[in-house]
């Protein structure tokens, strides 16, 4: 408050305002970001909460002054950062398209010759005409949506807020972002989907704590943001632990590739060796073992229990080495929390189980590649198309 | 040597392609131009959001109808019962106050309804931003426009008001002065007083929400010191507060149009008016540079 009072009177008394150093609890929200965005290309930004991207967009909207640097602007900008603005609760849709339409900037001759089209593009059918304080926050996003998308702004700011729409509107909007793209229109897009990103955008600058920590193709920040992301989920997870009964330790688990050094990174495709250096008390007759790999959210995505392909390992000796062989890691890129134990030959009691003991990075090079998990397949040309006289298969009709 | 870019910079370019002819560029300067330079953009601005205010005017209006059933009734009821109390208190002697040119009750009834056009005006702009929440924040549009839209309430019920005052005024047999014609003359420096400091006030209320809640005290307090239920005094020292409250010249005006088809203080009103429009240049100069730097702090 005392600051925004300093501001003001500064203005008023012409005197110039220093803006380049912080004052006592104030921080940057944007650090020396920089960047270019020209017509028709898409730039998406990602970042954790309270990174700086909303504060970045509502400068380029032009609502907040920046305190350092330029922004240059050509064109006419049209923001999705507050769907419904201006939207009255007691007014209908109707009536509130043009209230929000005149925020915008549309005059009622546009609203008027537009208004059916974005009636249309809605789709509320007869929830149009009820108070909108009856409309779910879908509904709001596809009146917003709508309106907003007649703007034919020369830039389009859109900030997360495609989140809350139903799958067939979200195609529906990205679809209709194509299409501004396609028609010179230059797209800033902020969305924590991370598969939207990639699929709508060129260029992504990925921001935290108000500064950019990588910039440049869609595939490479994401895939880097979704490695740092699941390193902070994985360090920090936890779960509960089988009761443990006396017998056998695990002295010792080294991660190795086929050539035998000792790893911690590995490309998707390569052979993962683990050994397992056990000891165990001289009671103790048979062992078996298990391994699995997951990620931050606690499920194993990988499981290798050594009673499947077999193995229990019956030994008079008090402590050995056992050693488990991955072929191909067939997984996408991620960081990998390993799980390991040592149980009864029945593998109903555990003898020793660590979680998260150790992880690895696997590192994926082939860009393209989206999934989790690569499955060993093949594609062939059919002999039989689905010619007369042959009986159609299930309605499956292929996605326009 | 730093150049002198004000928060906006708007130039245009003519341009090869049907679009982008327009080019913005926010720096971080804030000093302002010359005056006159200043103005141009300010006034552009309001004439571009016209519409704009016309339509949040509907909005405001249509809405508040919707809510309540008596809507109209509420706007005309306050003020009928104030001034059945002071006719209660000036007729049975309980507090004495001087004869008026026209029956206590039209006069009551009109001095009451210029003030709450007054307030009315005044206490809808400083609670504009406050009110449009996250629009002020983030989204671009001017938003003099919600400073000015919130005039309109103010006005369109003084307007409903006229209804009743018409029917006392004839039943009391009060004369028609053809003069009231010039009436919009005597009622815009009200008008133009109120947002003056709705410009500044809309602003600091939306830091400290205290001043809307001390701005509604004042003006109950303001209400008593300025010849609304009760004519212009002319004692010393009670005769100041024709003079030194602004509003009073401008209260007095409209009251003698009705009542004298003329005007007993040409002098004070004319001083008023220039006053009000001051206050209304100022306050608006002042929103247009202080609301960017505040408008983070909403």
């Amino acid at each position: 408050m005392f600051f925004a009072a300093q501001d003001v009177a500064c203005g008023i008394f012409r005197v110039p305002l220093v803006t380049d150093r912080l004052r006592k609890s104030e921080f940057w929200a944007i650090d020396n970001v920089s960047f270019e965005v020209k017509r028709g290309e898409c730039l998406g930004m990602i970042g954790s909460n309270g990174a700086g991207k909303s504060t970045l967009l509502k400068l380029l909207n032009g609502v907040i002054p920046p305190d350092k640097g330029r922004i240059t602007i050509r064109g006419k900008v049209g923001a999705l950062i507050e769907l419904g603005a201006g939207f009255h609760p007691m007014l209908t849709g109707r009536e509130n398209i043009y209230v929000n339409g005149a925020i915008l900037g549309l005059s009622k001759k546009e609203l008027d010759r537009k208004f059916d089209e974005i009636v249309a593009f809605a789709e509320l059918d007869e929830f149009i005409d009820m108070p909108v304080k009856f409309y779910s926050s879908g509904m709001h996003l596809r009146l917003g949506f709508a309106i907003a998308a007649h703007l034919r702004p020369d830039i389009l700011l859109i900030d997360e807020v495609l989140a809350v729409g139903d799958n067939s509107f979200r195609a529906k909007c990205t679809r209709q972002i194509g299409r501004s793209l396609a028609g010179g229109t230059a797209v800033i897009f902020v969305s924590h989907n991370m598969n939207e990103i990639v699929r709508v955008c060129d260029k992504v600058i990925w921001i935290e704590r108000g500064r950019i920590v990588q910039d440049g193709d869609a595939s490479n920040a994401v895939g880097a943001y979704l490695l740092a992301n699941d390193r902070e989920e994985t360090l920090r997870s936890e779960t509960a632990k089988p009761e443990l009964i006396e017998g056998a330790r695990l002295r010792n688990v080294e991660i190795c590739d086929v050539e035998g050094n000792v790893r911690s990174c590995f490309r998707t495709g390569e052979s993962l060796i683990v050994h397992f250096d056990y000891e165990k008390d001289p009671e103790i007759k048979e062992l078996t073992f298990s391994f699995a790999m997951s990620l931050g959210d606690e499920k194993n995505y990988v499981s290798c229990h050594s009673p499947w392909t077999g193995f229990v390992l019956r030994s008079h000796n008090n402590f050995g080495r056992v050693t488990l062989t991955i072929p191909q890691l067939l997984l996408n890129t991620g960081l990998y929390l390993l799980n390991v134990g040592i149980w009864n030959e029945r593998f109903k009691h555990a003898y020793d189980w660590r979680w998260g003991f150790r992880h690895i990075e696997i590192r994926n090079e082939n860009d393209s590649f989206t999934g989790r998990f690569f499955l060993p397949h093949s594609w062939s040309e059919s002999a039989h198309g689905n010619g007369p006289g042959i009986r159609p298969g299930p309605d499956h009709t292929l996605p326009r | 040597m730093e150049s002198l870019h004000s928060v906006h910079d708007i130039e245009a370019f003519p341009s090869s392609s049907p679009r982008a002819s327009v080019e913005v560029i926010y720096t971080s300067d804030s000093i302002c131009r010359q005056s006159w330079h200043v103005w141009g953009i300010i006034l552009r601005e309001f004439l571009d959001s016209r519409e704009l205010i016309w339509r949040l005017i509907l909005r405001d209006i249509s809405a508040r109808y919707r809510q309540s059933v008596l809507s109209y009734l509420w706007a005309i009821i306050p003020s009928i019962a104030t001034v059945a109390v002071f006719v209660l208190l000036k007729t049975s002697g309980t507090i004495p106050i001087s004869e008026t040119p026209i029956p206590y009750v039209a006069y009551a009834l009109w001095g009451i309804s210029l003030w709450q056009l007054f307030t009315g005006c005044l206490a809808s702009s400083t609670g504009s931003l406050a009110a449009a929440g996250s629009l002020v924040t983030k989204v671009n549009f001017p938003k003099v426009a919600l400073v000015f839209a919130s005039a309109g309430s103010p006005i369109f019920d003084f307007v409903v008001r006229l209804v009743p005052l018409a029917v006392i005024f004839t039943s009391y047999g009060v004369p028609f002065k053809w003069q009231t014609i010039f009436m919009p003359f005597t009622l815009a420096p009200l008008i133009l007083l109120a947002l003056g400091v709705g410009f500044v006030m809309s602003v600091a209320n939306l830091v400290l929400r205290d001043v809307g809640n001390a701005l509604g005290i004042a003006l109950t307090l303001g209400m008593f010191i300025t010849p609304v239920l009760y004519p212009p005094p002319f004692e010393w020292p009670f005769v100041l507060i024709n003079i030194v409250n602004p509003v009073s010249p401008l209260l007095i005006a409209s009251q003698d149009l009705v009542a004298y088809g003329g005007l007993t203080m040409s002098a004070a009103f004319i001083s008023s008016w220039i006053f009000s429009l001051l206050v209304f240049l100022a306050g608006w100069r002042f929103f247009n540079l202080a609301l960017p730097r505040v408008s983070q702090f909403a």
